[in-house]
């Protein structure tokens, strides 16, 4: 047990060193994943798939530009086994797809295989590969994947397929005290929301009791493509009493045009359990 | 062999028929009497005395016989006496006259020879020969005093020659006490049992005497060693050696063979083995830990300790369960001279010991330390990332109780324990895994006592058997990442008979059975492998549950001859035996090793041995792990030979391979059964040790290693092992300036350790994580580590106290020394974790 306690306490003064001198996944700083939802096509509430149904993988990918048009590839097979299970296809590919997509939310549907070929698994790996310059070539077995020019976007999602489990209702922002409207996109700085460059003002969530099914945490990930925040994960936790209010201190940026800049500020949830559940909201930056 | 008395008859002439009557053909013819029949007369004198003669006149009758002596020539009085008795038992043939057989008289001359000193009689004599050492240099000490005392009550003495070499010819075998004084030294005594016809070495080392401002020291006596590689560090060298605050199990790190741990303060690294291959005991009882967290301070006051011995491979069969090498600490008994104590103060810790007789074969030991840094720390270190709730506090003690009620018996009763805490809260979730957030604290806390009992018999042979008792209770929780609670029993009974056949042949024996019962809990992630590749994110990890409660058995038992074929050669063969319950497997594992004394300062040493290790209990317990492993072995060679270059210096020199195979490692992706014995290593490599004194006040070592270490997993080829250092160079001296002035000065140098880079990463949106993707496994280093510490002490000496004031400082150039990387969240970006900054301690130290 010792052995254990020295690797977590190295583990944590790693983490410890990172803090000031790297910044962390909050900045959308090049086109990037920011997240998955698996739900049942028959039930968007559901992440827990049935054998047999259809089943819908939303990917959020953002970009500091904006929307970027991306061509993707999906492939999906039986979860690989193991403690330290890496995300890549041991067994065969079951269902897999391909396309393109210029919105932050890129949709894909798969066949869930029949129980009987699902050979008592009970998760499926999805693996996904996302190009800026033609479709990406997957390998599933190694998941590696080729573009024209560039390295590829990989990303992977477990869809869990026994069980029950509901994704998390959308998360509601403030800024402030002011709530934010979802999906809201304007032309130029034509949004609802204003703050000054520099501005400092905390992003705030308020976590309900309705957020969450027995037991379990759910992670909040708060992202920005411009300024600074002080962290990226808010969590509450199954012992934690509802409601509960988390604060994440943003600092807008300051060198922005005088007409403005638009910011793009994502908030996921997470239920640890495969539910998940993302929100998109704009903010203008104008002096 | 020569007579003692030897005697001549010379002539016998006839008074009246004497050759000064010329024959005449009308004369009577005369025959003289001859001498048929005599006995030696017996020399009753002693020493050296001169030739003698003593002249008799004998009457002889008509039949031969003497009738009558008288001294003509006196000798003395005892001589007079001796010759008269001898020459009344004579027989002659008689006279004759004209044939017939008549009276005579003869004059007779017996002659007493001159004598040496008497020669040695013809009964068993024995020798026995050595050298006077300084226990802590190592040093010859010439004109030192030496008395052997026999059973029969005879005293023998001499003196150390130059080269502190000594030898006594004819003392009486059988058992013999061996006193050996010198000035500034206590005396040291040394029973053996000697053997007719037979040198008998001792190797006798001596303590100094000790002075208020002295640490002490205990003489001891050690039997000439058997292992191919065995350190004996002595206090005081190592208490002065910078960068340890005196701390002397920190110096074990500046050894030859000695890797730098890792940065968690885990236990050294010897000769390239996995830090947890290797143990380390305390008076033969296995203990959890060398080091309080963070590597800064061992768990034993130094002042308690009798020695330290580092065995990095090629270890004796009495150690077995390990296939890595051995660290013993053995404390010493506290002093009969009055009581003592000694208290201590520093930013890191404060500690405090005394001790005292309680009458002439009784006497006890304390002391307590505990750890200063909550003080500093707590009201220091709090941000918005995370605060410290309890800094690390850590505490340990040691007693020994010991009683001699007899010369022979020594029967000890040892408590020791120690602790470590920390606690801290991650006020936000980590951005590189969210699964580090909440509060983290971990305590583990164990304790041992130990009864034990050594007698020595008039034969030199000798007995010790000790049963050890140890709890250990721990609990951790690391926010949402894992949590634990565990206590662990410890029973262990070790005996062990040494038998002293004859000089040229010992026999050691020994049985050891050690008994884990431990019961724990544990969720969390899976128990990360002990060497290699990095683990996944640990949210990507999937958990598990453990709950266990169950008992270990660990038999084991160890045979060793030390046979001197010639006094020169010591052979050492040895079997090791251990057995392991809960894996249902044992192994015997034959082992070999030699020296020989080519000349009285050269010897050669060599060993081979095989080395088998008893699977964790993490490693078989079920769910996490797999009952059907095999014991993981390892076959040891090294060779190499020792030189005293003067009495002050000296260099060993030593290469070194061992072979793995059967290593414990994780399966890959950690699936079923998650441990499997897939991995061989191989380590090689050479190490030089030099201690010198090239004057008194100046005294120190320096080692080299240059060693590769490797591992193979299965299905691939050898690579390197992750806490390889190819160049592994440390110095260490001290200087007495005078006036209670020393300063001491360490340097270290050691290659950067392996690591596997980072090649690219996936975005695993389950858990909002990136999963980093390695490249070429430990196909990289980090830069070379480099320290320098210096220390500066004052000591104050008073009649009957002391008092030291000194200044420790780690890392005096504030290296950073690069351990490993802090990676962003999406490992595209990465910055060094530097090792220890720059980190003076001040303390002050008062003896009484």
């Amino acid at each position: 047990m010792r052995h254990v306690s020295f690797f977590f306490l190295v583990a944590i003064g790693a983490v410890a060193a990172c803090e000031d001198s790297i910044h962390g996944g909050w900045l959308v700083d090049r086109p990037r994943v920011l997240g998955a939802r698996v739900s049942a096509v028959a039930d968007a509430n559901r992440a827990a798939l049935v054998p047999g149904e259809r089943a819908r993988v939303e990917w959020l990918v953002a970009s500091p530009e904006g929307p970027p048009r991306l061509a993707w590839t999906f492939a999906v097979c039986n979860a690989p086994d193991g403690l330290f299970a890496r995300p890549r296809c041991e067994r065969a590919v079951v269902a897999s797809g391909s396309g393109e997509s210029s919105s932050e939310l890129i949709t894909t549907e798969l066949a869930v295989p029949p129980a009987q070929a699902l050979a008592g698994a009970r998760e499926l790996l999805v693996l996904a590969a996302f190009c800026s310059d033609g479709a990406p070539t997957l390998d599933p077995r190694a998941f590696t994947a080729t573009c024209a020019s560039g390295d590829a976007l990989l990303a992977s999602v477990l869809a869990r397929v026994d069980g029950a489990n509901a994704n998390p209702p959308a998360p509601a922002v403030r800024l402030g005290d002011v709530p934010l409207a979802p999906d809201e996109r304007g032309e130029g700085c034509d949004v609802a929301h204003k703050v000054a460059p520099g501005a400092a003002v905390d992003v705030v969530h308020v976590f309900g009791g309705a957020v969450r099914e027995p037991g379990e945490s759910v992670t909040l990930s708060t992202i920005v493509t411009g300024g600074e925040l002080d962290r990226q994960y808010s969590t509450f936790d199954a012992e934690e009493a509802a409601p509960k209010e988390v604060r994440v201190a943003w600092k807008a940026p300051e060198d922005v045009p005088a007409a403005g800049r638009v910011v793009r500020l994502y908030a996921l949830l997470r239920d640890d359990r495969g539910g998940a559940s993302f929100a998109r909201f704009s903010v203008c930056v104008r002096p | 062999m020569r007579c003692p008395i030897r005697v001549v008859l010379c002539g016998a002439v006839a008074a009246f028929i004497c050759s000064s009557f010329p024959a005449r053909a009308d004369d009577p013819a005369l025959v003289p009497p001859k001498l048929v029949e005599s006995a030696a007369a017996r020399d009753p004198r002693v020493g050296a005395v001169p030739r003698v003669v003593v002249e008799l006149e004998i009457d002889i009758d008509r039949d031969g016989k003497v009738t009558d002596v008288r001294v003509v020539r006196s000798g003395g009085e005892a001589l007079d006496a001796a010759a008269i008795a001898s020459s009344r038992s004579f027989v002659f043939a008689p006279a004759t006259r004209d044939g017939e057989p008549a009276a005579a008289r003869v004059r007779y001359e017996s002659v007493f020879e001159a004598q040496e000193p008497k020669p040695p009689a013809a009964v068993p004599k024995a020798s026995v020969g050595g050298s006077a050492l300084d226990a802590q240099s190592g040093a010859a000490i010439a004109g030192a005093s030496v008395v052997v005392t026999t059973a029969d009550g005879t005293t023998l003495t001499t003196t150390t020659d130059a080269r502190g070499r000594f030898r006594i010819d004819g003392v009486t075998p059988g058992a013999a006490r061996i006193v050996v004084r010198a000035d500034g030294y206590d005396a040291t005594q040394l029973d053996e049992k000697l053997d007719d016809g037979t040198l008998t070495e001792a190797r006798v080392r001596l303590d100094k005497t000790r002075t208020p401002g002295e640490l002490g020291a205990t003489a001891r006596v050690e039997a000439p060693p058997r292992e191919v590689t065995k350190r004996v560090l002595d206090r005081e060298t190592l208490a002065s050696v910078a960068g340890t605050r005196g701390d002397s199990l920190r110096a074990i790190e500046l050894l030859p063979g000695v890797s730098r741990p890792a940065p968690d303060g885990g236990p050294p690294i010897l000769r390239g083995a996995n830090a947890f291959d290797s143990q380390v005991f305390l008076e033969g009882a296995p203990v959890p830990l060398l080091y309080h967290v963070g590597g800064l301070t061992s768990f034993v006051h130094s002042r308690v300790l009798e020695s330290v011995e580092l065995q990095p491979s090629n270890f004796s069969p009495r150690y077995g369960r390990k296939m890595g090498g051995i660290i013993e600490v053995r404390l010493r008994d506290p002093r009969t001279d009055g009581p003592h104590g000694i208290g201590e103060l520093s930013f890191l810790d404060s500690s405090l010991l005394v001790e005292t007789p309680i009458h002439d074969k009784l006497a006890v030991l304390a002391t307590v330390r505990r750890s200063n840094i909550d003080a500093l720390l707590n009201s220091a270190t709090s941000d918005e990332s995370f605060a410290i709730t309890a800094a690390p506090v850590y505490w340990d003690y040691q007693s020994v109780v010991a009683w001699k009620p007899t010369e022979r018996d020594r029967i000890r009763l040892i408590a020791y324990g120690s602790s470590d805490r920390l606690a801290l809260v991650l006020k936000k979730p980590a951005d590189v895994d969210p699964a580090l957030r909440g509060r983290v604290e971990s305590t583990a806390t164990f304790h041992r006592v130990q009864l034990g009992w050594r007698h020595r018999w008039s034969s030199g042979s000798e007995q010790s058997t000790e049963i050890t008792y140890g709890r250990e209770d721990g609990v951790g929780r690391f926010g949402k990442v894992a949590g634990f609670d565990y206590d662990v029993d410890t029973v262990q009974l070790r005996s062990e008979w040494t038998g002293v056949v004859s000089p040229a042949f010992r026999v050691i024996g020994g049985v050891d059975l050690l008994g884990n019962r431990f019961r724990g809990n544990y969720a969390g992630v899976p128990i990360p492998p002990g060497e290699g590749d990095h683990s996944p994110p640990i949210s990507s990890q999937r958990q598990i549950s453990v709950s266990q409660a169950d008992w270990s058995w660990m038999p084991g038992a160890s045979l060793e001859a030390g046979i001197r074929p010639v006094p020169e050669l010591l052979v050492s063969p040895g079997l090791r035996a251990d057995y392991n319950n809960i894996v249902g497997r044992g192994a015997v594992d034959p082992r070999l090793s030699s020296r020989l004394e080519v000349s009285d300062s050269t010897t050669l040493k060599a060993g081979v041995g095989r080395y088998s290790q008893i699977p964790s209990e993490a490693e078989v317990l079920r769910p996490i792990g797999n009952p059907n492993l095999l014991l993981p072995r390892a076959i040891h060679v090294s060779g190499g030979f020792e030189e005293k270059l003067r009495d002050q210096c000296s260099i060993s020199i030593e290469g070194f391979v061992k072979w793995m195979d059967r290593v414990t490692t994780t399966t890959p992706d950690g699936v079923e059964p998650f441990f499997v014995n897939s991995q061989r290593g191989r380590v090689f490599g050479a190490e030089v040790l030099l201690r010198f004194r090239p004057f008194e006040r100046l005294s120190g070592f320096a080692s080299y290693t240059l060693m590769r270490s490797e591992r193979g997993d299965a299905g691939a080829g050898l690579r390197l092992f992750d806490r390889d250092q190819t160049h592994i160079l440390a110095a260490a001296g001290s200087l007495q300036l005078g006036r209670g002035w020393e300063v001491g000065a360490t340097l270290r140098y050691t290659s950067g350790t392996p690591y596997t880079p980072v090649a690219s990463s996936t975005y695993d949106a389950t858990n909002d994580v990136y999963v980093p993707r390695l490249g070429r496994a430990m196909s990289a280093r980090n830069p070379p580590f480099s320290r320098i510490d210096l220390r500066v002490q004052k000591t104050w000496t008073f009649s009957r106290w002391s008092l030291a004031a000194y200044l420790d400082v780690q890392n005096v150039l504030n290296a950073e020394n690069r351990e490993g990387f802090a990676y962003s969240y999406d490992y595209r970006n990465r910055d060094g974790v530097r090792g220890l900054p720059i980190l003076p301690i001040l303390g002050l130290r008062g003896e009484l």
